[in-house]
């Protein structure tokens, strides 16, 4: 079947066909006929007044319940569907936008948006969902019951009915002019609102600034001023958006007079029951409530229309992905590539070539751009230059779909909620425990009472440091994928841990290339080469070329800050 | 302070208000019984027995109860939301005024979103808590009650009748907002696995990109979700049944008074008005059940707002005392002593142990030593963001405790290693909101930091982003000149400053601080002129 487009309203409607014909069906039935009850039940009045048998009162009671009880089935059916349908909803949107999320450019995530990506994902796709149904149920139980209502009154009597509905019009008139109103009033709110909350959170990360220059007091002034205004404009919003009800009933309710007053006379000359006069009665009370209700239905699509609106780029359709086979023996080539993630640390002319079972170190101090040079060779981030993998385009790689290409350990190892297990697998089949041994992470894991089942926590990661960098190695080294990435996995590991953990790495991934963060001498001596760092300069070498080449190189290594 | 607290201050503030919302209370609940007794007399004495000329005066009536029901709750409404308005203002300003007074260590263990929530999700509670919580309650209770007086002015058997079943109605009501509020619960944790697995996938894109494991992350995603759906699939139900069962047990009710007056006309002697009316009663004595136990899940909502709201309270404040302490001590030469001076974040690791150090006579003292070694530690302890544990600071023999705001803010000049601003105009964020500051002084600032080209007007938005790192520094320079204040304290220098800001930096400083205090920390020292060397 042809995939409909899921930034489409219509298609989700059109997913779920049947469903959306049942609310139809159903809803039909209960708001159409709705319009009976108040007439049944003053039928039962009439036969009350007109003093009919029990037997006939008896029977009409029984068709009575029984027609209510139908009714309210399908009352039941309907609210049940339109709620199925909001959730299948959700659902299909949520896992959408998570393929939308994880295709996302790495370039253009960041700590800023990072909330608003959140917001789009959970908050504005639920609001969406829970819009649809909204509008849904407002349709049948605004304006398809006042529509139904209205028919019955005016076969009752059509005289009366013309002349009330003159004031339900102005009650839903009333209400339409206001629309605009409070539209603005809302708006206004929002983004005093939005304000207010970034002036919270600003103060609360300035309060140690403000008190050491004795600013507190001034800002606690402007704040409370913030706070005042953000008061009147929340008043203003909330009073018209939500107290005008009775107001608008008011107006519907003026035709209550002539109701009584026609009506009434009707009874007197005996060409109405006193049952048909109630029954006409509370029919009219019930639209008049619908009718200064019927804001609530532009209300409601107003705030789904919104949501839908921002949430919808989550939802494009992905390209189909191609699939890249890297074959033979490993070549890695850097041609004139300039990489940086701000001003500070510039990677810049780039030419380098690595191959399959060589081991890299890359040293340097301090912001010189190690880490910064690891993570461009996962081929993630915006470079200029080409990367080479066996003469393919990296970027385009990653960019698609490969098999067992990279491992990558970054300086902050990123944990899933789940066991080790997953968490050195990422879900693929292979040989987690071998990883976990040449890591070391085993002797760890013999502790922990579940061994590899043992569930780890994202948030607040229930591993010492340590831990977590040897999870990452194992993680890394998974597989045996052609390239393995480390960064700075050494650190929080004693050197002697260290070690073997590089002699592993050494004898059983000579068919990978390893690149290796890391200042430690005793680790580097051990490296082919190492690709050392500096302010605007980078070198290849031997260890101990390098020491007697580079003088920057042979302070570091001895520990010794300039 | 607490949220109790803070509810008794704005009551005792605003006292007319709390008649009002008595006096509506009252009017909503005895209005609401008005319509059925008009509408028994026009069925029974006017149109059965025929009077047409009183109808329309009646017709009039029943109208005009509608008004004045109308506008009552329009008013109820109205005063809801003020109500509800002034007391969330209120709790906020005292939070803040919290935030002023709390621990500094309560701004390392929380970040600043967590301390926001407070202000937000909680106090949000609190609003739902007054504009639909208690005081609806009240109403609903209320209205309850006259509906069951009112039915039994008509009849003392139905009157008794309602009373019987009205435990049946609660307790279908209660049983069922209770399974609600349970799955509800149960849904919004889902919800929240929903959430974390989100950031989870954000924080971890990194990961997931570079070892292309997608697919493993998208069937875990999809699993929460299929779960999340399982389990709001059950609250859907109640949800659904809930109104529709309801209607069903009215129309009984109905049914059951109807077949009761008909059983035998002349027993119990039931008029067609009071029939219509007793039917109206019913009627409306279901809604306020319905809300009541929609009002009674606000309330515990709210409570748990509450709570968190008191925790936040609890956050222990700073040990400083206020005290009155003249201005005029500080006008001439001030002198800065450290006595004896311990410091510790937890207990038995000391940063700095027994510290003693004079400064006077516009002394510049650079402080240098190993990262940890206490060197910010003592700008915090001078500044009085933290308080020593043994021993005392004082500048001018009074205790850096007891220095109020006004003082500290002519006393100080502090440049910090990272810049902060408040996102408001060029004036406010350079004055830091300080009053009486003309204007001539800041643009002098300005021109002295060679930023002065790149403002038009004092008033307009500071849109920092648009200043590199660099300049962002010198902005914040550009406060101190302003202040001109005979302490100034400078933290290290940023990283990311380029040398040539550096230098600048260092050059107005020795310009305009000659007759000052300095005291700063590593390689600002070098630079600045005739600065004694202190190794910690």
């Amino acid at each position: 079947m042809q995939q409909r487009k899921l930034d489409k309203i219509s298609t989700y409607f059109l997913n779920h066909i049947y469903i959306c014909i049942s609310i139809l069906i159903t809803g039909l039935t209960f708001n159409g006929l709705m319009s009976l009850v108040p007439i049944i039940q003053g039928k039962l009045v009439d036969a009350f007044f007109l003093r009919d048998s029990l037997e006939l009162i008896l029977k009409l009671s029984v068709t009575f319940i029984s027609f209510v009880i139908f009714v309210q089935i399908n009352r039941f059916f309907k609210r049940y569907f339109v709620r199925l349908l909001a959730n299948k909803i959700i659902i299909t949107m949520r896992s959408q936008s998570m393929k939308n999320l994880m295709n996302m450019d790495i370039n253009n995530i960041n700590a800023e948006n990072k909330g608003d990506i959140m917001n789009k994902n959970l908050g504005d796709i639920a609001d969406t969902a829970e819009g649809i149904r909204k509008v849904t149920t407002e349709i049948f139980d605004t304006i398809v019951l006042m529509l139904s209502y209205s028919i019955s009154m005016l076969i009752m009597d059509l005289k009366t009915t013309i002349i009330v509905f003159i004031f339900i019009a102005l009650a839903i008139f009333s209400s339409s002019i206001l629309k605009k109103i409070i539209y603005k009033a809302t708006l206004d709110y929002k983004k005093e609102f939005g304000n207010n909350k970034l002036k919270t959170l600003t103060m609360i990360k300035n309060e140690l600034y403000y008190r050491s220059l004795g600013a507190s007091e001034n800002y606690q002034n402007n704040y409370e001023n913030n706070l005042n205004n953000l008061r009147k404009k929340s008043i203003k919003a909330m009073v018209f958006q939500g107290s005008m009800e009775p107001i608008y009933n008011i107006i519907a309710m003026i035709g209550v007079i002539f109701v009584i007053y026609l009506t009434g006379q009707k009874v007197i000359n005996g060409v109405w029951q006193i049952g048909t006069f109630s029954a006409y009665l509370t029919t009219f009370i019930l639209v008049a409530n619908k009718a200064s209700k019927t804001g609530k239905v532009f209300n409601a699509y107003q705030k789904a229309k919104v949501s839908w609106e921002r949430c919808k780029p989550f939802l494009k359709q992905i390209d189909m992905k191609e699939k890249y086979n890297i074959s033979g023996n490993l070549k890695l080539e850097l041609n004139n590539v300039n990489f940086g993630f701000n001003d500070n640390c510039i990677l810049k002319n780039l030419n380098y070539c690595f191959e399959e079972g060589e081991i890299i170190g890359i040293s340097g101090k301090v912001h010189m751009g190690k880490s910064t040079f690891a993570s461009l060779l996962t081929g993630l981030y915006d470079y200029t230059g080409n990367i080479y993998v066996n003469g393919v385009e990296l970027k385009n790689i990653q960019k698609n779909e490969t098999e067992n290409l990279i491992g990558y350990a970054p300086s902050n190892i990123d944990i899933f909620n789940s066991s080790i297990k997953e968490n050195i697998s990422l879900g693929k089949n292979g040989d987690y425990v071998q990883a976990a041994i040449d890591s070391q992470l085993s002797v760890d894991i013999e502790n922990f009472p579940q061994k590899y089942n043992q569930i780890i926590s994202h948030s607040t990661a229930n591993l010492s440091g340590g831990q977590q960098k040897r999870l990452a190695i194992a993680r890394a080294i998974f597989n045996y994928p052609k390239i393995i990435i480390l960064d700075d996995p050494f650190n929080s590991i004693d050197s002697l841990m260290a070690k073997k953990i590089f002699k592993n790495l050494k004898t059983n991934y000579k068919n990978c290339l390893i690149f290796i963060v890391c200042n430690q001498k005793d680790i580097l001596e051990l490296t082919d080469k190492v690709i050392y760092f500096e302010k605007n300069k980078h070198c290849l070498e031997n260890y101990k070329l390098l020491i007697n080449k580079c003088n920057s190189f042979k302070l570091l290594m001895q520990g010794v800050n300039e | 302070m607490s949220v109790k607290k803070s509810l008794i201050n704005y009551f005792k503030k605003h006292l007319l208000l709390l008649f009002v919302i008595i006096l509506v209370i009252i009017f909503v609940t005895l209005l609401a019984l008005v319509p059925p007794q008009i509408l028994r007399i026009i069925v029974d004495n006017i149109i059965l027995k025929g009077e047409t000329e009183k109808l329309l005066s009646f017709s009039i009536l029943y109208l005009a109860t509608y008004l004045l029901i109308g506008i009552t709750n329009f008013i109820k409404e109205l005063v809801l939301i003020i109500l509800s308005q002034g007391i969330s203002t209120n709790l906020r300003k005292e939070m803040m005024l919290h935030v002023h007074k709390m621990n500094y260590i309560n701004f390392i263990k929380n970040d600043a979103g967590t301390l926001e929530s407070y202000f937000s999700n909680d106090v949000d509670a609190i609003d739902a808590l007054i504009t639909s919580g208690v005081i609806s309650m009240i109403i609903d209770s209320l209205k309850m009650i006259g509906i069951i007086i009112s039915i039994f002015v008509f009849s003392t058997m139905f009157g008794f009748l309602s009373i019987a079943i009205l435990p049946l109605i609660i307790f279908i009501t209660f049983g069922f907002k209770k399974l609600m509020f349970k799955a509800q619960i149960n849904n919004r944790k889902i919800e929240g696995n929903v959430n974390n697995l989100v950031l989870e996938g954000l924080d971890n894109i990194i990961s997931i990109k570079a070892f292309q494991a997608y697919n493993y992350f998208q069937n875990k995603y999809i699993s929460v979700l299929k779960n999340h759906y399982q389990t709001i699939k059950k609250s859907n139900f109640y949800d659904s049944i809930f109104s529709p069962i309801m209607q069903i047990i009215k129309t009984i009710v109905i049914v059951l008074i109807i077949l009761i007056s008909s059983y035998n006309y002349n027993l119990f002697g039931i008029s067609v008005g009071v029939l219509v009316s007793i039917i109206d009663l019913i009627t409306d004595l279901f809604k306020p059940i319905e809300n009541l136990g929609m009002e009674l899940q606000t309330i515990q909502k709210s409570m748990a707002g509450i709570k968190r709201i008191n925790q936040f309270f609890e956050f222990e404040a700073s040990k400083c005392q206020e005290n009155n302490v003249n201005i005029e001590n500080f006008e001439k030469n001030i002198r800065i002593e450290f006595k004896n001076v311990d410091f510790e974040y937890e207990k038995n690791t000391p940063i700095i142990k027994n510290f003693n150090l004079i400064i006077e006579n516009n002394d510049k003292i650079v402080l240098k030593g190993r990262s940890g070694a206490g060197k910010s530690t003592i700008f915090k302890l001078i500044s009085g963001i933290i308080f020593p544990t043994y021993g005392d600071i004082f500048i001018n023999d009074i205790s850096t405790r007891s220095l109020p705001c006004e003082i500290k803010s002519t006393l100080f000049s502090i440049l910090f290693q990272d810049t902060f601003f408040s996102n408001g105009t060029i004036k406010e964020e350079l004055t830091l909101l300080k009053q009486n500051i003309p204007d001539e002084v800041i643009w002098n600032a300005l021109e002295k930091i060679g930023l002065k080209h790149r403002v038009n007007s004092l008033d307009e938005k500071l849109n920092y982003f648009d200043f590199s790192t660099g300049e962002q520094v010198l902005l914040n320079l550009a406060r101190v000149i302003i202040r001109n204040s005979k302490i100034i304290l400078l933290d290290e220098m940023n990283a990311k400053i380029d040398p040539l800001t550096a230098n600048k930096i260092i050059k107005l400083i020795n310009e305009f601080a000659k007759d000052k205090i300095i005291l700063s920390i590593n390689h600002y020292g070098e630079n600045i002129k005739n600065a004694k060397i202190i190794k910690l």
